[in-house]
């Protein structure tokens, strides 16, 4: 096998190097002159060539489909379109306003469910005596309490005002939205 | 008139919000990124659309080219990133010769009788498919590099590769490619 200079083995890899330009200056000038005077390596490299030829003829550019530039174009002055629309506002209020509602009155039935839930269900003996018997005496009205925390009305006021409450913040945040944008 | 003007020109006038420069720039290289894309994405029809996504994405960042690169360069490496996506959202299973070490071989004609005609259109098939059996890697870079005729230094910018890795993915796939290439080579000689 023949070598260049600095040793390099000159293969096929080495012609392929050679005939697409990549080797150094030096080595270049050299191979072409040990392709000139050696008849063998003259051969490889005809055939190195023509292998390049024949890979060139398969590598053919191909064609998209008839429309492709219009198509581009016409996507293109789409996206432009797009880009230049002032986007629209959106009122939040019609999203804010039905779904408080509807979290007020969930709110509401939830209570009132839960409230007569409570009051049908049996009470429960405590299991062990209380262990600071003259408060309880102090606060002896605590069932009266109790039946007034639990009633319907107690509920859907708190709803309502729950609710009411959820709104104004909302809408305040919303106003502070849009006159931010 | 545009299709004389310079890739920096028509980029120029592009940015400018010129429409025909645009159109000149997307028939300048319709073929080669489409090409390149069906390299990767073989299949007409999802090329067509990676395609259009190269150039609109090439569009859309167009201010952002320095010019530091050619535009080409700058072009393929986007539709390479684009081809890409493309196929690791896409491609379920490929076939590639990356799985084979073989050099690639000329199909069997599967009768022993059969005629030279039908040897010589089935070398043709396969030639013409040997691309498509190459790794997309290696399909892309021998094409970048035959037809496209990008440097490795420019291979290596479109494709992120070293310099090493991208020759010797070039130099596999001419070895896989030898069988066929001499066969064609041997036809022609005949």
């Amino acid at each position: 096998m023949t070598t260049l200079k600095n040793g390099i083995q000159i293969d096929e890899e080495l012609l392929f190097d050679y005939a697409d330009g990549l080797l150094f200056d030096a080595d270049a000038a050299e191979l072409a002159q040990l392709i000139r005077s050696n008849a063998t390596l003259r051969s490889q490299y005809e055939s190195v060539m023509a292998q390049r030829q024949a890979l060139r003829a398969v590598l053919r550019l191909e064609a998209p489909d008839k429309g492709f530039s219009a198509q581009v174009l016409a996507k293109w002055q789409a996206e432009q379109v797009q880009a230049t629309r002032p986007k629209p506002v959106r009122d939040w209020r019609l999203v804010v306003v039905p779904v408080g509602l509807s979290a007020l009155l969930m709110l509401s039935l939830g209570g009132v469910v839960l409230s007569v839930l409570l009051d049908q269900a049996p009470a429960k003996e405590p299991s062990q005596p209380l262990l600071m018997p003259d408060i309880a005496m102090h606060v002896s009205n605590l069932p009266e309490i109790s039946n007034w925390i639990t009633h319907p009305v107690t509920y859907l006021i708190g709803a309502t005002l729950m609710g009411w409450l959820t709104i104004k913040l909302a809408e305040r945040l919303l106003i502070a939205k849009l006159q931010r944008a | 008139m545009a299709a004389l003007l310079s890739d920096s020109n028509l980029i120029q006038q592009a940015l400018a919000g010129s429409q025909p420069a645009f159109a000149t720039l997307v028939k300048r290289y319709e073929k080669y990124v489409f090409t390149l894309v069906l390299r990767w994405v073989r299949n007409r029809e999802e090329a067509n659309e990676v395609a259009q996504d190269c150039f609109l994405k090439a569009f859309r960042y167009l201010g952002d080219f320095r010019g530091e690169s050619k535009f080409t360069t700058w072009l393929y490496k986007i539709a390479y990133t684009t081809s890409l996506n493309h196929l690791r959202r896409h491609k379920p299973d490929i076939r590639s010769l990356d799985d084979d070490e073989q050099p690639l071989a000329l199909a069997d004609s599967g009768t022993p009788d059969a005629g030279h005609e039908m040897e010589r259109i089935e070398r043709q098939v396969a030639l013409q498919d040997a691309i498509s059996l190459l790794s997309e890697e290696d399909a892309a870079i021998i094409t970048l590099f035959y037809l496209h005729e990008l440097s490795l230094d420019e291979i290596c910018q479109v494709t992120g590769l070293s310099l090493t890795n991208a020759k010797t993915r070039l130099c596999r796939a001419r070895q896989r490619l030898k069988p066929l290439l001499e066969a064609r080579i041997n036809e022609i000689m005949l």
